[in-house]
This record gives C-alpha cells, structure tokens and sequence, in this order.
C-alpha cells in the first residue's frame, strides 16, 4: 500500500511539475509528460521495478486511482468551473480562492492531478493486461476487452487532448470559405444566443484562420418553427404593483370538457376557437353561485376576464413552441472550386470531413442569412468509438464467460 | 382529477389504484387470501399495463417517445421498476418484494403527477436524434434494475437487523445479479449517451455536472464488483454497499439540481412553470 502511494506520489509530483515546465503549449500534454517521466524515473531502479509493475497492475492501486478521481469527480461538480476571478472571490472569498487557484480546483478537470490520475489508471490497466495470464481464454476475453476499450478510450481522450482544436465558421448565403476562426471557446454558445459568433467577430484579426480539407459554400439557411400554440393564463392580482401576474398556465389543447383548472372554481363545459380569432370558453362555476358562464377571449389582442372580486383573472394569449429544425444547406468545393457533393447540417447531423465535425451552432437573430458553424477537429474520437465497440462487445461476452457470484 | 398544476389522465390514476391495491393485498394473510399471489402479480400487471397504455397514448398525440420531461421520465421510472419485478418474478419465488415494489412505484407515479410538467412540449432540435431513445431506454431499465437491487438488499438487511441472522444468500445473490445487469445497462446508457452527445456538441464528454454524477454512479458500482470478493463478512458489506451506490443513482437522477454548478447543465429538466411571470397591466 505504502508503494502505491509513492508511484502516485511520485507521478503527480512530476505531473504538476511537467505542467509547470515543460515548454509544451497543451497544459494536457505538459502534465502527460510530466507524468510519464514520473513513472520512468519511478521504475528506472531495476531493484524496485518488479515491485513497482506488481503494484501498478494491481487491483488495489487501480481501485485506489478510481475512488481518487471518483472523488474529484464528485468536487468538480461542487466547485464552479471555468468562471472569472471575480465570481470566485464573491462565492468562495479571496482565500479559499486562493486555493482553489493554485491547485488548479477551477478547471478541475484538465488540472494536473485528475490528469494525471486518468493517465495513471490508464497505464495501470495496460501493465495489468501486458502481465496477465490467459487473457485471450473464452473464459476471460470478454474481461480483456473491457480492459482494453478503457485503454483505448483513454488514448482517444489523450490524442484528443493534445491535436483536437475548435473554431468557428460564420457563413452568409452564398458565401464560400475553406478557413475557419481556431480555438474560440464555443461551450457558451446555444441556439438562444450568438455568443460564439460575437466572439469570433471580437477576435478575428487576433486568432489564426486554419485550413479546412475542402471548401464550402452556403447555399440556404433555414429556421423552422412549430406552430404557435394559444395557453390560458390564471392571473392574479398584485395590489403593490397594480398589475396582473401569472400564476399559471395550460395548453389550451389539453383542457378537456369537464376537467378543472386549479386554482379556480371553474369546470370547463366547452372551449372552441371562433372564426373572427376569438376563443369561446363556457364554464360553470362550481363555487357560491353555481352559474354557467361564457368568456370570449381574443387571441390577438389579448383581454383579461377577472374573476371572484377582480382577484384573480383568466386571458389566452399565443405563446411560441420553439424553434423546430435549423437547416443549413451547403455546397462542397475542392481547390479547384468543383463541386464535390452537397450536404443538409443540422443540429445532430454535422457534416464530417475526416477528422473534421461541423456543426450547425448558432445563427443571428439581426441577420437571418447567417449561419454559424462550430467546428470540431478531433482525431481522437476514432479510438475512444473504436473503445466503446470493444466494451459493448467486452460486455456481452463477460455476461457469457465469466460472472461472478456472492 | 387535477393535482398541483397538471391535469392527471386517466390510466396513471388506475395505475396508482393498481399498485395500492397490490400493497394492500400484501398485508393480507395467505389464509384470508388463498390466491395472494396471483392478486400480487395480476394487480402488478394491470398496472403496469396501464402506465404503458397512457405512454403509448401520449407518445401518439405528439408523435414522439414521451421522455422528454421530468414528468414523463417518473412515469417510465415506475414503469421499469414495475417491469424488472414482474420479469423477475418469473424466474424467482420474490413475492416478499411485492409490497415494496408496489409502495416504491405508487410513491415515484406520486411524484410524477405533482410536478409541474406535465403539459406536452415539442421535442427542440438537440433532442431529435436517433440515440434519444436508445439511450433514456437503457438507463432507465438500469434505474429500474438497480432500484430492484437496491430493494432487494434493503429487504435483507431490515430482515437481518431485525432477526440478528445473516442475509440469505438467495436475497444477496438475486440482488447481485440484478446490479450487475443494472451496470451492464448503465454502461451501454454512457456509451450511447457519450455518441450521441458527439453528434449533438462534437464533445463526447463535456464534464457536465448529470454526466460527471453519471460517472460517480458507474465508477462506484465498478469499484464495488471489483473489491466485494475480497471484503469480510460479504453479503453483509455487499448489501450495506449496495444500498449507498444506489443513493449516487438517485441524485444522478432526481438531485443534480440543487448542485452550484447545475445552472449550466445541458442535462437539468425544466420544469414549465418556472419561466418568469408575465406582467400584464390593468385593463
């Protein structure tokens, strides 16, 4: 056990210290190197390599990393990620700040030591495979491939982390462009804003453009809604503020004949939408005076009826569904400006180049031409897909080989 | 019938009659009751069959599975749960589970009817993806196999508090089993949760607070199949074990909203009613 901690030790020690000086740009790699050359160094002593395999491949270590980075996994979701120096300070105060700063707590999760937790357990499960015995048996091959799909997962996340870059491209229709703006964070971007796209127009003389494989031209740009939906509104009154205020609401679709809604004393007998853009609601008020009532409501220019001493009132007023489908319609080009092919991006359907993904990201509202496009270069991804094969197969396969009992 | 802001259909409020139904019949002594079990199991049935009827229902009017709210997702939670017993039962005498399947998805149908979204939303284009259904599928039938674990381990341990004996290895290995097929389920739920998110974003992983506790859930019942061979006094240390995993899987679930760095979440249901008021001046 006392070994254990000394390898973890002596790998985060040259983790953190490789992160600090290595003249490496990544902050990933920096702390992998780190890492390595912690291990190297560890293991260099051929007195205490054979120990030292024997606890790398053991299962208590391995278990050991798991919990620790099981458990700054768990900070990481307790301490706020990636937000300014100023927030820290009025959340957390300067000094606990302070703490959280110098031991990377901010962005926990490219810090050196989960790294170098990840690249630990990583290494471990391969020395545990290189020293196994019977690994490829019926008996234990579905156990090897989960293994080996963690391995190459974490290859998959490590080449990511140190060739995978961002960017943005913002096309107007009929604009043609094999460049895209690199490395602009584009995690705050959402289809609600275009933050991305106003950093890229912050930062385009001061980022690099980078080459895409071939070029593209956006052909059309397209929003699609659903269709606008009318809810009734139960309003009640603010007597400080002299105004109305929603207490709650339904689908008009879904009130049914009979059905009540709360918070009133009102039983629905029929609700139709009039030709002239008025609803018609009839109503029986189950309350004091048990009379049937008719309330029309104009759709358009919404009114308010009040009800039981002008507390509480009822309106209809149409309300967006939300945005259905964005649709980006481009054109592939090679060098020699031929067409190539054409592809329709949407949201969950990027248009792959390689290693290249782009995705329909964003648009802007003052300009409805525009569409913008994040754009993702991850070589990566094919070993960590290529990992979650093996483990889906590894799986199976240990359902039928090997489970174990109590 | 209206509860909290929604109106509740039909077929959940004869699945929740059902499932008390069950427990009551539960309480009631095979002398009295000669046929207990089959009453157990058919009113386990009937409900189940009816939370499936108001899914399929709602999952025509709007033409999509019917997933998408915290709402909706109650609905499928008990409905698993109810699924993992009566499959279970099949194979397995569980009858003595009965009362507090019953009890746990009466309590989860509860719950779903007093949220407030309840009210049908269009699916908005992140979520139109052929992975969404794979994917809530698979986690939910893990929920529901390790809330069916998690049962089974608190019915032994309440029995061994209560008689000072040791956990009966078929409760502890039946329990076992379940949570073994509960984290086979839960790893396909990564994967295909972990594809689909590169289609969506083109990040696999995002280190989002629901997919970080997603991990903790999954990284803690890994280290439990891994250690438990070597633990003392193991079907004891197994159920005890079992039951704090399954409290990771609950707040992976229902509690991610109450963590400081939810705000940013990709993953928190939005309840309907929680958009700002609107002011309307007097007329």
């Amino acid at each position: 056990m006392f070994l254990s901690w000394l390898v973890l030790i002596i790998s985060i020690f040259f983790g953190t210290l490789g992160s600090l000086i290595f003249p490496f740009e990544n902050a990933g790699i920096r702390t992998i190197t780190g890492v390595i050359l912690g291990l190297l160094l560890a293991f260099i002593n051929p007195l205490v390599w054979d120990r030292l395999v024997n606890i790398s491949k053991s299962k208590k270590f391995i278990i050991l990393l798991m919990a620790i980075s099981m458990m700054l996994t768990l900070l990481g979701t307790f301490i706020i990620q990636k937000a300014t120096t100023a927030e820290y300070f009025k959340i957390y105060g300067k000094f606990a700040s302070q703490i959280l700063f110098y031991l990377s707590f901010q962005d926990l999760f490219n810090s050196s030591i989960f790294i170098t937790c990840l690249t630990l357990i990583g290494i471990s499960i391969g020395v545990y495979l290189v020293y196994k015995k019977n690994t490829l048996s019926p008996r234990d091959i579905g156990i090897t491939l989960i293994h080996l799909a963690v391995i190459f997962i974490f290859i998959g996340a490590m080449v990511g982390k140190i060739l995978a870059d961002k960017g943005v491209l913002a096309l107007s229709i009929g604009d043609v462009s094999d460049q895209y703006q690199s490395q602009i964070k584009s995690s705050s971007c959402n289809f609600d804003c275009a933050t991305s796209y106003l950093e890229f127009q912050k930062n385009i003389n001061k980022g690099f453009l980078k080459k895409l494989p071939l070029t593209i031209r956006l052909d059309q740009f397209k929003i699609e809604n659903y269709p606008t939906e009318y809810r009734m509104y139960l309003l009640h009154f603010n007597h400080k503020l002299k105004t109305y205020e929603t207490t709650t609401s339904w689908a008009i679709k879904e009130m049914k004949k009979g059905s009540k809604p709360q918070g009133t004393n009102l039983q629905i007998k029929e609700i139709t939408l009039e030709k002239d853009n008025f609803y018609k609601l009839i109503v029986k008020d189950i309350g004091d005076d048990k009379k049937q009532k008719v309330m029309r409501f104009n759709t358009e220019n919404p009114n308010i009826i009040t009800l039981d001493q002008s507390k509480k009132a009822l309106t209809i007023a149409k309300k967006s569904s939300g945005v259905k489908k964005y649709l980006s319609k481009v054109t592939l080009l090679n060098h020699q400006k031929n067409i190539v092919s054409s592809y329709d991006i949407l949201v969950n359907r990027p248009l792959i180049l390689g290693s290249y993904y782009i995705f329909q990201s964003s648009y802007d509202s003052q300009n409805k031409n525009l569409s913008i496009f994040e754009i993702v270069y991850d070589p990566g991804v094919v070993y960590v897909f290529t990992g979650f094969f093996l483990l889906t197969v590894g799986v199976l396969l240990s359902l039928f080989s090997r489970v174990r009992t109590l | 019938m209206v509860i909290g802001q929604s109106f509740i259909p039909l077929s959940i409020m004869i699945a929740m009659c059902f499932y008390l139904l069950s427990l009551t019949t539960s309480f009631i002594p095979v002398k009295i009751l000669p046929k207990k079990n089959l009453v157990e199991y058919g009113t386990m049935v009937l409900a189940f069959v009816s939370t499936v009827i108001m899914m399929l229902s709602r999952g025509i009017d709007t033409s999509k599975a019917p997933f998408q709210t915290l709402y909706e997702s109650l609905i499928l939670f008990s409905s698993c749960i109810c699924f993992i017993y009566l499959v279970f039962s099949l194979k397995y005498k569980i009858s003595f589970l009965n009362g507090l399947v019953a009890l746990v998805s009466f309590s989860v149908l509860l719950y779903a009817t007093l949220k407030s979204d309840s009210e049908i939303t269009f699916l908005p284009p992140a979520l139109q993806s052929f992975w969404f259904v794979p994917h809530v599928l698979l986690y939910f039938i893990a929920y529901g196999l390790l809330t069916f674990s998690c049962l089974l381990s608190m019915h032994g341990l309440l029995k061994h508090i209560r008689k000072k004996g040791e956990i009966s290895v078929k409760t502890a290995k039946l329990s076992y089993t379940s949570m073994f097929i509960g984290l086979i389920f839960l790893t396909f739920g990564l994967i295909t949760g972990s594809i689909w998110a590169q289609r969506a974003w083109g990040d696999y992983w995002s280190w989002d607070p629901k997919e970080n506790w997603a991990l903790i859930s999954w990284l803690i019942y890994l280290i439990i199949i891994h250690q438990f061979k070597s633990m003392k006094n193991i079907r004891k240390m197994f159920t005890v074990l079992n039951i704090v995993a399954y409290a990771s899987v609950l707040f992976t679930y229902l509690g991610i909203q109450t963590l400081p760095t939810a705000v940013k979440s990709k993953h928190i249901y939005k309840e309907a009613l929680s958009e700002k008021p609107q002011r309307k001046p007097v007329s």
